[in-house]
């Protein structure tokens, strides 16, 4: 098994979807024995944040000229 | 509405409902290149060649989010093209994380499949400070228009106009795996720049 980079795409599959019981099992597991993806899912879930952070930079803009918001056709 | 833009959308054969609205998406791309930029002028030219580019490739785009999408990442490469030839652009030469090949991420794993100890992720330390800088948005910019351009295409409809997978899949006729593996790269390489280009700076 390749560790670490098949978990790295375990932890993305994770933001785009829930993961089966033996997929959590396996990333738990590994996350307890591996401080670096440890480190890495944190940074993923921080890039999600930043996003939410930079989309609404995006909508206080939009606001200022009372644009409907197209997201939510 | 149409001379705002000084583009004469009806020569380009832009259909109606797309002029209306990239009309209404305009001033929400002004705002945005005028806060990068800051310069008003130069975010104006910027938006100009953006929507420019844009409407020549427009019938290749059907839903609304999908050319929002388009126009805005036009928009995000003009403005990180504007960054590169500017003498305040950061620069690295540890890793190349602009390369178009797609197998460069191989780089970042020994042979094993662990951390190459050079790539090795580095903790972040306090990303809600760094967040209210007007400088951290810059940076997350340059490193959103590093990423090939697929990748970065597919991470904004999913992270910044909030698609699905199944969504991308449908949008951009490719297979659930494809995007799964493109959101993975566009992920990795994003962890990859801001830790050099921003958290790296800061320890
Ligand atoms: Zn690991």
């Amino acid at each position: 098994m390749k560790h670490c980079e098949a978990i790295t795409f375990l932890i993305s599959e994770s933001q785009d979807r829930s993961l089966t019981l033996g997929e959590r099992f396996r990333l738990k597991t590994h996350l307890m024995m591996c401080r670096h993806c440890r480190t890495y899912e944190q940074s993923v879930h921080q890039i999600r944040d930043m996003m939410k952070s930079y989309s609404s930079l995006d909508e206080v803009s939009s606001t200022e000229t009372q644009r409907p918001d197209p997201r939510n056709h | 509405m149409s001379e705002l833009l000084n583009i004469d959308f009806a020569s380009y054969g832009v259909k109606e409902h797309l002029q209306s609205y990239l009309n209404e998406i305009w001033p929400q791309m002004r705002l945005f290149a005028q806060r990068q930029l800051r310069q008003d002028a130069l975010a104006e030219d910027l938006v100009q060649e953006a929507l420019l580019s844009a409407i020549q490739n427009a019938d290749k785009f059907k839903g609304q989010a999908a050319v929002k999408t388009w126009v805005f990442s036009i928009l995000r490469r003009k403005i990180a093209d504007h960054f590169r030839k500017s003498p305040r652009t950061p620069t690295d030469q540890t890793v190349n994380m602009t390369d178009e090949s797609e197998e460069s991420l191989d780089i970042l794993f020994d042979e094993r499949g662990r951390w190459h100890p050079h790539f090795q992720p580095v903790e972040w330390g306090n990303p809600e400070a760094t967040r209210v800088q007007d400088e951290f948005w810059v940076t997350f910019d340059l490193c959103l228009n590093e990423l090939p351009e697929q990748q970065c295409t597919t991470f904004m409809m999913r992270e910044y106009i909030g698609l699905s997978t199944d969504e991308i899949v449908s949008e951009l006729k490719i297979s659930i795996n494809a995007v799964n593996v493109t959101l993975h790269r566009a992920r990795i390489r994003l962890q990859q720049c801001l830790s050099i280009r921003w958290f790296g700076e800061q320890q």
